[in-house]
């Protein structure tokens, strides 16, 4: 297989995921190429960049939400903001996949849910619900390049429904489509998955996500991802620099 | 023939099976795997002295023929056939009205070699062909496209209409519900629907009918049924009472496209429906044969997206034969290949062709598989009238004329 590692500078693996609603993730990777890719930027609203020490992915990112396109809107609370993040979210899914859909409206649920196990501070200048921001951000539709782009070769990609960033690992989900998987997508799976130890992959039955009454499936992810806010000195609102964000965290997740 | 004039990309031919000289393949491919670990792949046989056959396919680079039966006489065929656990379901359809057997006949096939019949269910009548094609996935009903003893049409090419079989005890098989087109029964309310070209009133089969092909219910939505109805278009069943079926939606693209609804195909994590209309007449005279993509969303209103893109009209519709959609691998349960994205669909003269759907709105031919033209054929072209698809993705297509079993590869 002619894949070759994706490495730059001092060699450390830079990973790009394309995701969202995108017909041809090609043409994302080669407009990258013709600006030269992307400087200290890691996150724009169809391209996410991962290198080790990038800063996770969280609700409150700069750069996947465009809020010039917001609209003129009057944004009187936190649970209206988290509102309008969540359908931000929703239209970067399909229309024709139910099972994203599904999943991501439990997660958002979950960390809905979740935030109410963070305990209260004592400080005035923010409430519990502002740790919504907090979650970790889902690139729906996710598509990892695997092979360097060059004039000679079709750009490869592994597909996955979903994954976050966690700023430790590349969670990179399956929901367990009844589908017969093809070879060609399962060989770029495994390429993968040897091939960038960032990644870990998790796969759910579809069963679980399409249960009736059922609840976000967190018992197939570990407390990092579960208690998200760990490391974050106070929650932040939407759309931080990552200078910021950095900031505020101290990236004990690591 | 020469196989090495094969059109093809991403497919490889692991074998190519005859069938002892009686290759016509009919539209009915199911896969068994028997308790000790056989594969056998039943086939349906386009027209007579055939019944059905069992081809060994546990090597599928080295298939054997292993069972071959006769129909009862020459004035009729089993066109369709199905395979549950080891019980096969194989209809039976009569040239004249009024002929028997027209009906459904049920065999342990436990012992592959030698089928048992255990039961037998009759649709003959004075105005009945008997079953054209049926749909047998859960163990206990039957689906069938069939005329019936006391359904009168007002149109003679309307005789097909769908009916629910209990199975359950194959010794005694029941119709369990009904359903036709409003107005294509003598006696009906509604008027009889208007077709281009009624006549000649003598020719049964063919075209300008609004008559049953295909029913398929799937134990994701066993309260759904969705119907291929001919010049009918596209019905959705609720059929959560099996007594009383009811529409939920119907979405036809004919007139002015010219019409045979064959397969109506639902995806359920997609919310899509795939609708083939079949090609029935040689030369492209019933060009553009398509199929299309229906965004399901809102399943009581269908909106087409999109279709499976043709080869040129101009390279292949006066080759010889037929050129154009007819049957898909239709995801039903067992050991069967399940795809929500990657569809594959036998097209007559254009071989066996596989699409991407990942993008519906956009659907792309990603392989291929174009044999040319068998031996002892009627018509010069391939005529790729049925696939089924494994679980392991092997493809077995198979010829209408005399072409026999195809076994591929994909490499996708």
């Amino acid at each position: 297989m002619g894949w070759r590692r994706l490495c730059y500078g001092d060699g450390y693996i830079t990973t790009f995921i394309v995701y969202g609603l995108i017909t041809n993730p090609e043409t994302v990777i080669k407009g990258l190429v013709a600006n030269s890719l992307m400087h200290n930027e890691h996150l724009t609203s169809n391209l996410a960049v991962v290198t080790d020490g990038t800063p996770s992915f969280r609700l409150n990112s700069h750069g996947w939400m465009d809020f010039k396109n917001v609209g003129p809107i009057n944004i009187t609370s936190t649970v209206t903001m988290f509102e309008i993040i969540r359908e931000k979210i929703r239209s970067k899914i399909s229309p024709f996949s139910k099972i994203v859909n599904e999943f991501i409206h439990d997660y958002l649920n979950y960390i809905e849910t979740q935030i109410t196990h963070i305990p209260n501070s004592k400080d005035e200048l923010f409430e519990q619900y502002d740790w919504i921001f907090s979650g970790w951000l889902p690139l729906t539709h996710a598509h990892i390049l695997i092979n360097v782009p060059n004039d000679n070769e079709p750009v490869e990609f592994a597909e996955f429904d979903l994954c976050y960033w966690t700023g430790r690992k590349i969670l990179c989900i399956n929901l367990g489509s009844s589908s017969s998987i093809i070879q060609s997508k399962k060989r770029k799976i495994d390429y993968l998955k040897k091939s960038n130890p960032l990644v870990e992959i998790i796969t759910i039955p579809k069963n679980i996500i399409l249960e009736k009454e059922k609840n976000f499936p967190s018992e197939f992810f570990d407390t990092d991802f579960k208690e998200f806010w760990n490391g974050l000195k106070i929650p932040l609102g939407p759309n931080q620099p990552p200078v910021l964000s950095q900031y505020f965290s101290d990236q004990s997740i690591k | 023939m020469n196989m090495s004039e094969t059109l093809s990309k991403n497919m490889k031919l692991l074998d190519h099976n005859t069938l002892g000289g009686f290759g016509g393949v009919g539209e009915g491919m199911a896969l068994q795997v028997t308790n000790k670990g056989k594969r056998v792949l039943w086939i349906a046989h386009e027209g007579p002295p055939k019944n059905f056959t069992g081809l060994d396919v546990t090597d599928p680079k080295n298939t054997k023929v292993i069972c071959q039966t006769d129909l009862k006489h020459q004035n009729m065929r089993s066109n369709s056939l199905e395979v549950t656990g080891d019980i096969l379901a194989v209809a039976y359809q009569v040239y004249e009205l009024g002929l028997e057997p027209a009906g459904i006949e049920l065999f342990d096939v436990s012992d592959p070699e030698n089928p048992k019949s255990i039961g037998f269910h009759s649709t003959a009548g004075p105005h009945s062909r008997g079953v054209h094609c049926l749909w047998f996935v859960d163990g206990e009903y039957v689906h069938i496209a069939s005329g019936a003893p006391d359904f009168t049409p007002r149109h003679p090419r309307d005789d097909q209409i769908y009916q629910i079989i209990d199975v359950r005890n194959p010794s005694k098989m029941e119709e369990v519900g009904r359903w036709w087109y409003p107005g294509t029964r003598e006696g009906d309310e509604e008027p009889l629907p208007e077709r281009i070209i009624p006549e000649p009133l003598d020719e049964l089969r063919g075209g300008d009918a609004f008559r049953l092909h295909n029913a398929n219910v799937y134990p994701e939505r066993p309260d759904r049924a969705y119907l291929g109805y001919i010049d009918g278009g596209a019905f959705i069943l609720d059929i959560s009472n099996k007594s009383k079926p009811e529409v939920v939606s119907h979405w036809s693209p004919h007139n002015p496209y010219p019409g045979f609804t064959h397969t109506v195909m639902p995806l359920f994590e997609r919310d899509l429906i795939l609708v083939s209309d079949e090609c029935i007449k040689d030369n492209a005279e019933d060009w553009p044969k398509l199929t299309w993509v229906l965004d399901a969303r809102n399943e009581k209103n269908l909106v087409p997206i999109s279709t499976l893109p043709l080869p040129p009209v101009e390279e292949f519709g006066h080759k010889g034969g037929r050129f154009g959609s007819h049957n898909l691998h239709e995801n039903r349960p067992g050991p069967s290949f399940h795809s929500e994205e990657i569809i594959i669909g036998a097209f007559f003269n254009a071989g066996i062709r596989v699409y991407n759907l990942k993008n519906p709105y956009q659907p792309e031919l990603i392989a291929y598989f174009v044999p040319p033209g068998p031996e002892n054929s009627r018509v010069p072209t391939i005529q790729m009238n049925e696939v089924y698809v494994d679980e392991n993705g092997i493809v077995y297509a198979g010829d209408r004329w005399a072409g026999g079993v195809y076994v591929m590869e994909m490499d996708i």
